[in-house]
This record gives C-alpha cells, sequence and structure tokens, in this order.
C-alpha cells in the first residue's frame, strides 16, 4: 500500500510539472501584450518602463522567470497582482475558501442522491420511476448551466421571493448565509446527479444481474440487505471515478454560477483576471484548480486500493 | 458484435444495415428531424428572420407580441431574429469543434494505441498532465490569447477536448488492435499506415460517430459557456450564450430574454445528445463515450 501511494505521488510530480510548464508557456509566452506595460497605463516614460520590467524581473531569459514563478510557488508565494497591487495569496484564498465551501457540499449532496437514485432506478428498470429518472438526467446534462441557474432564480427569488437573487455570507454569519447556498448548490448538484445517474444506473444494472445477488437472495437475505450491503458496496469503484471526473465538471459549472449569483469566488476572480490579463492571478487561479483536480484524483485512486483488496498495487494500468 | 467484425463488404456493408436500423427506430430519427430543422434556421436565417438581428426596431425591452415573437432586447432589437442568427455560430462552432478535436485525435490515438512502450508511456502521461485542467479553463485561457472569432474559438474548444478524445479512442483502439485480423493483416505483412488506416479505423467508426454527435453537443453548451462569460465571438454578431447574459439584467422585468436563447440552446444540445444516444443504440450499446461528463 505505502508503496503504491508514494508511487502515486510520483506520478502526481510529474503531472503537476507538465500542468506548470504548460500554465507558464500559456500564460507568460503566447497571450501577447506586456504586463509592465499594462501596468504603467496609458502615458510612461521609458526609464520607467524599463525600471518596472526590471523589478518585476521580466528583463531575465524565459527559463529564468519560470524556475523563479515554481521557485515562489512552491515557498507559497504567488507573486502580486498586476491590476490591484496585492499579492495574489490574500486574493485567492479568500475566494478558495468561498468555492471550496460551495463546491465541497455540492459533491457531497450530489454523491448521496446519485447513489439512492441509481440503485432504485435500476431496481425498478424499466419501470415509470426509471423512465422520469432517465428522462430528467438527459434533460439536465442537456441544459446549460447557466440557464438552470437563471431558471432557479426566476422561480424562487424573483416570483416566489423565498430565496436571495445573489450573493453570498460567510457561514459564520449565521443561518442566513444558508439561504445564499441554496440556488447556487441546488444547481451544481442537479446537473451533477444528472450525469452521476446516467452513468451508475448501468453499472448497477449490472451489478443486479450478477450471480452473487441471486446467491444472496436465495440464501433468504431480506430485499433491504440484499440491496444495501451486496449492490451498493459492488456499484462503489465506478461510483467514486465518476465522482472524481465529475469534480472536474464541476469547476466548469462553479465558474458560471458563481457569474449568475454574483459570488466571490475563484471563478469570478479567474474571469476578471483574463479580461484584464492579470497573469500572475491567472496562472495562480489556473495552477490551484489544476492542482486541486490532481488531488482528488489521487485520493480517487488510493480508495480503489482500500476499497477493493482485489486491485493490486501499482499494476492498474493507464486506467 | 457488429462493430468488432472485420468490415470488409462494399454493398450490404455495416452502415446499410446501421442506417436501415437508424430510420426506424424513433429516438433516432425524431432527434434527427429537430437537428436537420435547426440546421435549415440556421442556414435560410435571412429567409426565415422577421427582422435584422443588428438593426433597432422597436421600443428596448418589449413584451412578447405579435410584431415581436420574443420581444425586444435592450436596445430595441428583435429577440427572435437574434436567436434565428444565433443558431448560426452555435452550430457553426459546435460542429467545427467536434470536427477539429476528432481530425486530431483519430490518428495520434491510432498510433499511440498500437505502438507501445516507453512512446506510448511519455505521450498518455502528458495527457493526463492536460486532463488536469477543466475544459472550460483551457478553452477560457486560448480564447483569451487569441481574438474571438468562430474559427478560433472552435479552436479552443478542440483543444480542451483532444486529450479526452485521445483517451476514449486509443481506448477503442487497443481493443481492436489485439484481434485476430489486425494480427492476421501483420502476419501477411501489410504496411503499418495500411494496418492503421485499412484494418483498425473502420472497425472504430461507431465510437467516432456516437463521440461527434456527444461532442458536437458538449461543444455548443461549452460556447454558450464561453459567450456567456464575455468570451464568445464579439458582439454585435449575436450568440445564444451572451443574450443571456445580457438578460440577466432584466431578470425581473423581461424574463423571457435571457430564458428564450437558453431554451435554443437546451434544444440543440438534447437533440444531439439523444441522437448520440440512437446511434450508440443501434451500432454498439457497449460505446463507452458518453454525453455528459466534459
Amino acid at each position: 500500500m505505502l508503496a503504491y501511494v508514494i508511487s502515486r505521488l510520483g506520478q502526481l510530480v510529474i503531472v503537476l510539472f507538465v500542468v506548470s510548464i504548460v500554465i507558464f508557456i500559456l500564460f507568460r509566452v503566447l497571450i501577447p501584450g506586456d504586463p509592465a506595460a499594462a501596468m504603467l497605463g496609458m502615458d510612461y516614460t521609458e526609464e520607467a518602463y524599463q525600471a518596472l520590467r526590471r523589478s518585476m524581473g521580466l528583463d531575465s531569459p524565459l527559463i529564468v522567470q519560470y524556475g523563479r514563478w515554481v521557485a515562489g510557488v512552491v515557498r507559497g508565494d504567488l507573486g502580486i497582482s498586476i491590476v490591484d497591487h496585492l499579492p495574489v495569496n490574500g486574493l485567492v484564498l479568500k475566494r478558495l475558501a468561498v468555492t471550496f465551501t460551495i463546491s465541497l457540499i455540492a459533491i457531497a449532496l450530489s454523491g448521496l442522491i446519485a447513489v439512492f437514485v441509481s440503485l432504485a432506478t435500476a431496481y425498478y428498470n424499466n419501470s415509470w420511476f426509471d423512465h422520469i429518472v432517465r428522462t430528467l438526467s438527459m434533460t439536465g446534462i442537456c441544459m446549460p448551466t447557466q440557464w438552470l441557474a437563471i431558471l432557479l432564480m426566476l422561480v424562487f427569488a424573483v416570483w416566489l421571493r423565498l430565496l436571495p437573487a445573489g450573493g453570498y455570507q460567510r457561514l459564520s454569519e449565521g443561518a442566513e448565509a444558508i439561504s445564499y447556498l441554496i440556488l447556487p448548490v441546488a444547481t451544481l448538484v442537479s446537473q451533477q446527479v444528472a450525469t452521476l445517474v446516467r452513468f451508475l444506473r448501468s453499472n448497477v444494472l449490472d451489478v443486479l444481474n450478477a450471480d452473487f445477488i441471486r446467491t444472496a437472495r436465495s440464501k433468504g437475505l431480506p430485499e433491504h440487505a440484499v440491496l444495501l450491503r451486496h449492490a451498493l458496496r459492488n456499484s462503489v469503484i465506478p461510483f467514486i471515478t465518476l465522482l472524481g471526473l465529475g469534480f472536474a465538471k464541476m469547476v466548469g459549472g462553479m465558474v458560471i454560477v458563481e457569474r449568475v449569483f454574483n459570488i466571490p469566488g475563484l471563478g469570478r476572480l479567474l474571469v476578471r483576471a483574463i479580461a484584464n490579463r492579470d497573469y500572475p492571478v491567472i496562472q495562480a487561479a489556473v495552477l490551484i484548480a489544476a492542482g486541486i483536480y490532481v488531488m482528488v484524483n489521487l485520493l480517487v485512486d488510493i480508495s480503489y486500493v482500500w476499497i477493493d483488496p482485489r486491485i493490486r498495487y501499482g499494476r492498474r494500468t493507464g486506467g | 458484435m457488429a462493430r468488432r467484425r472485420h468490415h470488409k463488404s462494399k454493398s450490404k456493408g455495416p452502415f446499410h444495415q446501421a442506417a436501415h436500423r437508424l430510420l426506424k427506430y424513433p429516438p433516432a430519427w425524431l432527434s434527427l428531424l429537430v437537428l436537420l430543422a435547426l440546421i435549415l434556421v440556421a442556414g435560410l436565417a435571412p429567409h426565415i428572420a422577421p427582422y435584422s438581428p443588428y438593426k433597432l426596431v422597436a421600443k428596448p425591452i418589449l413584451a412578447p407580441q405579435a410584431s415581436h415573437l420574443l420581444g425586444t432586447d435592450a436596445v430595441g432589437r428583435d429577440i427572435l431574429s437574434r436567436i434565428i442568427y444565433g443558431a448560426r455560430v452555435s452550430l457553426s462552432i459546435g460542429f467545427f469543434s467536434a470536427l477539429i478535436s476528432l481530425a486530431a485525435a483519430i490518428p495520434l490515438a491510432l498510433i499511440v494505441g498500437t505502438i507501445g512502450g516507453i512512446v506510448e508511456a511519455l505521450i498518455m502521461r502528458f495527457t493526463d498532465g492536460l486532463l488536469a485542467f477543466p475544459t472550460i479553463i483551457i478553452a477560457l485561457a486560448v480564447v483569451s490569447v487569441v481574438r474571438p472569432t468562430i474559427l478560433t474559438i472552435s479552436m479552443a474548444i478542440s483543444i480542451a477536448f483532444f486529450p479526452r478524445l485521445l483517451r476514449l479512442i486509443r481506448s477503442e483502439v487497443l481493443i481492436v488492435a489485439k484481434s485476430d485480423f489486425v494480427e492476421a493483416a501483420r502476419a501477411i505483412g501489410s504496411p503499418y499506415l495500411r494496418i492503421l488506416f485499412h484494418t483498425i479505423l473502420p472497425n472504430i467508426t461507431s465510437p467516432i460517430l456516437v463521440g461527434f454527435a456527444v461532442y458536437f453537443a458538449t461543444a455548443i453548451l461549452m460556447e454558450a459557456g464561453l459567450s456567456f462569460l464575455g468570451f464568445g465571438v464579439a458582439p454585435p454578431t449575436p450568440t445564444w450564450g451572451f443574450m443571456i447574459s445580457q438578460g440577466l439584467v432584466y431578470l425581473r422585468a423581461a424574463p423571457w430574454f435571457s430564458v428564450a436563447p437558453g431554451f435554443a440552446i437546451f434544444i440543440a444540445a438534447l437533440a444531439l445528445n439523444r441522437f448520440g444516444d440512437a446511434l450508440r443504440d443501434v451500432l454498439d450499446p457497449r460505446i463507452l463515450i458518453g454525453g455528459g461528463l466534459e
């Protein structure tokens, strides 16, 4: 187990290295426009420009700039924002907390709902319940996130006036903060559940047709024990894989949900930074998003081994 | 087993059979019908649209009425006409994104899936690195670098799709490459490229076709997301995604402004995903590619 975890951590380092190079090339080499000139605004002298370039380290060769950036990241220093002139660390951390809270709640809820819904649809295969769930799932997948969010906002905030139409309060500020979370979380959860159920349903169906389920029934186990103890447990691996993949989809959803509901999260920061060509902030936000995704998938891989002893450590290929 | 069998006959080939079954399968031709209707609307936009999508034709924020079926937008342009013209942007970007990403992924997947060894391992590790970026973030990053046009946005979305398609098609190549007829082709000394494109490629057409439909739909949703965030084809060209964001401010007074273009995106994505599902049901239910995971 330990050797497996260590080898996966080794791969993680390689993947993060690739990620950092891609980010650097994309935002430092390919983006047109000079950040120093952008920082100075419309009116500046040549001396001031050269001095700023030197102080930002833009006059060094690219490889040195890359080395400096990576060294900074390793030390936990993400640089200074070109637009706000503030350390990126502070900007990013505050917003990361917001995005993290919302996506964690959404992931947990959607996982829980998806397991039971797909268990039920597979159990009542081809019933009216199954058909309704499958239709809803297809609908959820095909709805643009912003549209679903706006429809929910229209019904629950504008017409029924039950919930606020946007904004965000920290959970520590009391119960009212929860009302701000409901619509964004509902948007993310509906789409996540729609995706998860679509793929999980066929998995659970395979499990329900397996021999060991017949054995469990024939030895007289009650139906709920067959479902919850045998069927559920054997559907866990594909479920965890999907949850890991779904996490990447959720990041995309977050960017849009934050815009619709005016939530001060990482997604809004990223969109604003891209519009302003604020490259230290873009690099940091993208690096964090990619880093979290890689970590989640590492946890997914490790949990396979932990859950299912049949998977041999270190012998999984690609997958 | 249709997919795994060696494709050889020309006349009554598997494609004739598949097309025949497709036309007898209601979900398939229904979604195809909706799709054709959308393509017609986009193609004939100047003849169908009641007004110009650019001209100010009435007072701003009019409610839906006989002369403006979906009302007017914030400056007094006809929303229905803008949605009809918006179909052009959405459908072309969806089509080109699916086409470009597949055209790039197929040859590389054929090579990577058959070559093995250290080269394959290196390429797949690199792909893993690219997979770490959520698609919308790659697309946003690329769009921020280039001037947004239909072609550059299609390229941006293709770059985001590419590593995902490469993995999916490679897994299909791996299955076919192990089969006896590929071994036989090698044994009789067929050249490498001939094996790739004449022996393996015809046997992975089903997943490629399904993938095309599904990624067409996904690209439409992604374009809608990009233009909603303000990174789509530059205004005044109408795009469905940007219309939603323009309408957001008027949600209370004129909900149809945002809701109508969203519905158009939904219908387009639904028709394509349903068609992809129907294709899979008809061709081979075990195909791995499915909508919704990007």
